[in-house]
């Protein structure tokens, strides 16, 4: 530890502690910069506040601020006004891209974006934002799907981008034994399950849910007890009901909501198969977590899902627009042994720090 | 020459490498290396070299590729000639190295073992190749100064794919076809596909004089080092005109000599021109006696002022070589055409003589052929040599008027077409006062402003954001050169040579297993000539006309100056939809045929559609 020197700050939506992909995988990502031994600290603004009892990796400083984008603001030049010792900037979502370009005048510190999925796929509407991205910065995408996106509509050549996938811990996960209490909530005792598990945002609708609701009676035709579980909540599940309610298919879904966090694991243990064959997922780390519980799944051809399932040698790729290839493709999940593939551990959290130090170590910052 | 290919694993999450991919990548590429064919794969995996080999220098089985060091260290897999091997092998040796083979590729190997990409400058040749280093866990890359020998590659984010030519990475299979709206709109602009754009989004193409490295942290950018322009800069001694002559001889005949290294005969192209005959001449007086020489002459032009037929073999028996004259005639034409657009690795306007040529000589048994090339460029041959300089001195004021060229050019536009006026004057002033704009009216297929009614608006304003055609231009005149001749030499060695003659030369020649030098594009020649051409104010095609100790008779250095013509336009010409403006070039409604044949553009697979004709 007597050669770190690095300080880092950054500016996230949320990490530790909140809810959905981006928030997980930016806690991954402070905590592989804290772990790096060139890193003296890491101070943390985030636009949601940080609950108090989540746990923070050493080396962590959070930086209260007053929630919202203009408390972040605030925030931040509060900081800045006593504090402008930063080597690093790390912009945890495009939308703060200009915030952090402010931080980074006052700093010249170097600067690292994050970008994840739809956020970065094309150009900010504000002429701010498209000012922003023609600054000279450093990006990490989560995946080759939203670098060939993003470098499409940006003047960011590719290899300014670096790709670093999410990191699952396969310790926190694995195969069990469905908890039962978990299956007679949700009135499933006796079903084979398909799940999916994602925000049902009406603005997106993404997740290919409409798409499993359509293909759902054929599915049903070859195994009778199936139920189909959607978990996650948001604006487009009222719509989704009404769909499946209008294809008369009540009693083989359940629309069981947001999971709590220690929960998601047993709701992946109490399924057979996973699926989400969509079209805007940047990532899709959930697929990770299921295969960690040892779930068959079947992942999108059309988004950056295809690289989470390592192009179809982890897990299933379908074309979602293809009917009979979906039916096809999830009976044939449905079917399969419960077993942890070979190979989800390139995804392991080791390799995660280890290719974040060798970015850190390209930028310049201390030691790769 | 050969075909080279690569993958390299470098992303963790990435599979390892597909060992069939490799292959079909590789061999794609037979035409390229009809010889021999190898690969080599890390111990992990992650990494693999795949070649395919046409066997000239030290055609023994031991010279096959990838060929890796003794120690183990290196493995390497190279597409090219380097001229001066023997020379940095002696070196090599005087250093203590001790190397098994007699060939160019292994001296390779110990240069970068020795100094990394400083090894770049001292090759003397055309060049791609790539060497992984085991120790470093590094890929590196690097192409020739002019960029003779083609390097593409794609980066998906997790694995890295390399090889000789765009289709031979598409037959692996991996590569996304989501196409590239700069390569589209550079290939309606210039009538190639412009480096380092391709017709993909996914497949770039290593720019000319540069280097690259690549990792398990991805890819870098490319790094320049040899640039053209940076060569025209003035000697610190000034010749007398007599002693020019004498150093321009004693540069052309040592790049002649260098290209005559070769373990099987070097024959060479020979048409009615300065700069074929020429070179035949300075290949006797390197001391090639038993010299193979092929014309190309057409059935049209047979007993007419046309036919180079008699010239050429006027020159032939007066440096007294074996002469054979290939006649081609438009049924051939129409035969090939599928085989030519199968072949041509990305579209082009150009090409059809380089293809017959390089048949005719393959069928003449030659592996190796010296072609003429870059005669214009390097003594300024071109027409653009007078007007570039000549548009932009009268230009450049008018057009400096803020928005009055661009209003010229809107209201003109509209015009042309019902005129039947060449499209291009509409942009004259807007255009024509700058370097860049002068040259892009002068070597222009189509103008930036009538692409969107060939491609639709999105795909032309998209391209033409992403290529910047103008800024791309200026490019190649970085440094900036002192005088007019040698900016529009570094254009049109930079842009027209590049990207239209090489590249047209490699796939015409490699379709036919056929290895074509060019003596006159040569690192050290530029290096030599560059200052000469600066001070002397006869600079001009009679330099090279002189060289020879035998020079050409005054037949050919005078016809030379009315330029030639081949029925090939003609036959393109009636080959293609009338549906396009008939004003402007007529290999316009050409380049249509050629980049709506999906042999040659591969992107109707790719599922893109264009506007329709007219």
């Amino acid at each position: 530890m007597g050669d770190a020197k690095i300080r880092v700050l950054a500016l996230v939506p949320d990490a530790f502690g909140g809810y959905g992909g981006v928030a997980l995988y930016l806690s991954d990502l402070l905590a592989a910069t804290a772990s790096n031994d060139v890193v003296k600290e890491v101070v943390m603004l985030a636009r949601n506040p940080v609950p108090g009892d989540a746990a923070l990796p050493e080396k962590i400083t959070v930086c209260a601020v007053r929630g919202g984008k203009a408390g972040l603001v605030l925030g931040l030049f509060k900081r800045l006004a006593y504090d402008r010792d930063f080597d690093l900037v790390l912009c945890g979502h495009i939308n703060f891209l200009p915030l952090a370009i402010a931080a980074k005048l006052f700093t010249r510190a170097k600067l690292l974006l994050m970008i994840y999925g739809i956020d970065a796929w094309t150009s900010p509407d504000s002429r701010l934002g498209r000012w922003s991205i023609k600054q000279k910065m450093k990006v990490v995408s989560i995946s080759e799907h939203t670098r060939a996106l993003f470098c499409g509509w940006s003047a960011i050549p590719a290899s300014d981008v670096a790709i670093l996938p999410n990191a699952i811990r396969v310790e926190n996960y694995g195969i069990a034994e469905p908890d039962e209490a978990l299956k007679t909530r949700y009135g499933i005792e006796g079903n084979r399950v398909l799940l999916t598990l994602g925000r049902l945002s009406a603005q997106e609708r993404y997740k290919g849910v409409d798409e499993i609701i359509d293909v759902l009676p054929d599915l049903l035709r070859q195994y009778p007890d199936l139920v189909y579980v959607v978990a996650g909540d948001g604006d487009d599940r009222e719509r989704l009901m009404q769909l499946a309610a209008d294809r008369v298919l009540t009693n083989s879904v359940r629309f069981v909501g947001r999971i709590d966090e220690n929960e998601k694991a047993a709701h992946f243990q109490m399924a057979d198969a996973f699926a989400m064959p969509g079209r805007g997922e940047g990532f899709g780390f959930v697929f990770l977590e299921a295969m960690a519980c040892g779930l068959p799944v079947v992942a999108s051809k059309l988004d950056g899902s295809r690289e989470a399932v390592r192009n179809g040698a982890i897990g299933l790729m379908v074309n979602p627009d293809n009917r009979e290839e979906l039916v096809g493709t999830i009976a044939h999940a449905l079917d399969l042994p419960k077993q942890i593939p070979d190979g989800l551990e390139h995804f392991a959290f080791a390799q995660f720090e280890k290719k974040l130090a060798a970015i850190y170590g390209s930028m310049g910052l201390g030691r790769s | 020459m050969c075909g080279i290919a690569a993958i390299f694993a470098y992303n963790y999450p990435a599979l390892d490498i597909d060992r069939s991919e490799l292959r079909a990548i590789r061999d794609h590429m037979a035409a390229r290396g009809p010889d021999g064919f190898g690969e080599w794969f890390s111990d992990d995996q992650r990494l693999g070299l795949g070649h395919r080999r046409l066997a000239i220098i030290d055609p023994d089985e031991r010279a096959n590729q990838p060929m890796v060091s003794q120690d183990g260290k290196l493995a390497i897999v190279f597409n090219g000639e380097i001229y001066n091997f023997r020379e940095l092998r002696r070196g090599l040796e005087q250093r203590g190295h001790y190397l098994r083979t007699e060939s160019d590729t292994e001296v390779l190997l110990y240069l970068y073992a020795e100094k990394h990409e400083a090894m770049l400058p001292q090759l003397r040749g055309m060049f791609a190749f790539a060497i992984w280093d085991v120790e470093r866990q590094k890929l590196f890359m690097a192409r020739d100064a002019y960029g003779i020998k083609p390097l593409y590659y794609a980066d998906d984010g997790w694995t890295l794919r390399v090889a000789s030519q765009v289709k031979a990475l598409l037959a692996g299979g991996k590569i996304s076809l989501e196409p590239e709206p700069a390569g589209i709109v550079g290939f309606h602009l210039f009538g190639s596909v412009p480096e380092p754009f391709t017709l993909y989004q996914q497949i770039q193409q290593l720019p000319a004089g540069h280097c690259l490295w690549a990792d398990e942290q991805g890819v870098g950018e490319p790094q320049q080092w040899f640039s053209i322009a940076a060569q025209y800069v003035p000697a610190g001694t000034f010749l007398r005109p007599g002693e020019v002559q004498q150093a321009v001889t004693a540069a052309l005949l040592d790049s002649v000599r260098a290209h005559l290294v070769a373990d099987v005969p070097v024959g060479a192209f020979l048409s009615a021109g300065i700069d074929s005959g020429s070179l035949v001449g300075l290949m006797r007086d390197a001391g090639a006696n038993d010299i193979q020489t092929v014309t190309l002459a057409f059935d049209e032009f047979e007993g007419s002022a046309n036919d180079e037929a008699p010239l050429a073999e006027q020159v032939a028996r007066q440096y007294g070589t074996q002469h054979t004259t290939r006649r081609v005639g438009r049924q051939e034409f129409e035969q090939d055409l599928p085989r030519i657009f199968q072949a041509m690795d990305q579209p082009s306007i150009d090409g059809i003589n380089a293809w017959f040529v390089s048949k005719a000589a393959a069928e003449q048994g030659l592996k190796v052929a010296i072609s003429g090339l870059g005669g214009d460029e390097l003594f300024g041959g071109y027409p653009s040599f007078r007007d570039i300089p000549k548009w932009v001195r009268w230009l450049h004021l008018p057009g400096a008027i803020p928005l009055l060229g661009r209003a010229v050019r809107a209201a003109v536009a509209p015009l042309t077409k019902p005129l039947g006026i060449n499209p291009k004057v509409a942009g004259m002033l807007e255009l024509g006062g700058s370097w860049e704009g002068a040259y892009l009216l002068r070597r222009g297929l189509f103008m930036p402003w009538e692409l969107p009614a060939l491609l639709g608006t999105e795909m032309a304003r998209e391209g033409l954001r992403r290529l910047q055609p103008l800024a791309w231009i200026r490019s190649a005149m970085q440094p900036r050169p002192t005088t007019d001749f040698a900016r529009v030499a570094c254009l049109e060695a930079s842009v027209y040579m590049r990207n239209q003659l090489l590249r047209d030369a490699d796939w015409a020649g490699m379709a036919h297993s056929l290895e074509i030098r060019v003596p006159l594009v040569d690192a050290q020649l530029l290096a030599d000539t560059a200052p000469l051409a600066l001070q002397d104010a006869q600079w001009n095609k009679q330099r090279l006309a002189r060289a020879p100790s035998r020079p050409l008779a005054g037949e050919i250095t005078n016809r030379a100056k009315t330029g030639f013509t081949t029925p090939v336009a003609q036959w393109q010409a009636q080959r293609s939809p009338q549906t396009t403006s008939r004003a402007g070039s007529d290999l316009r409604p050409w380049s249509q045929h050629v980049f709506r044949a999906p042999a040659s553009s591969g992107l109707e697979q790719g599922g893109i559609e264009f506007p329709a004709h007219g």
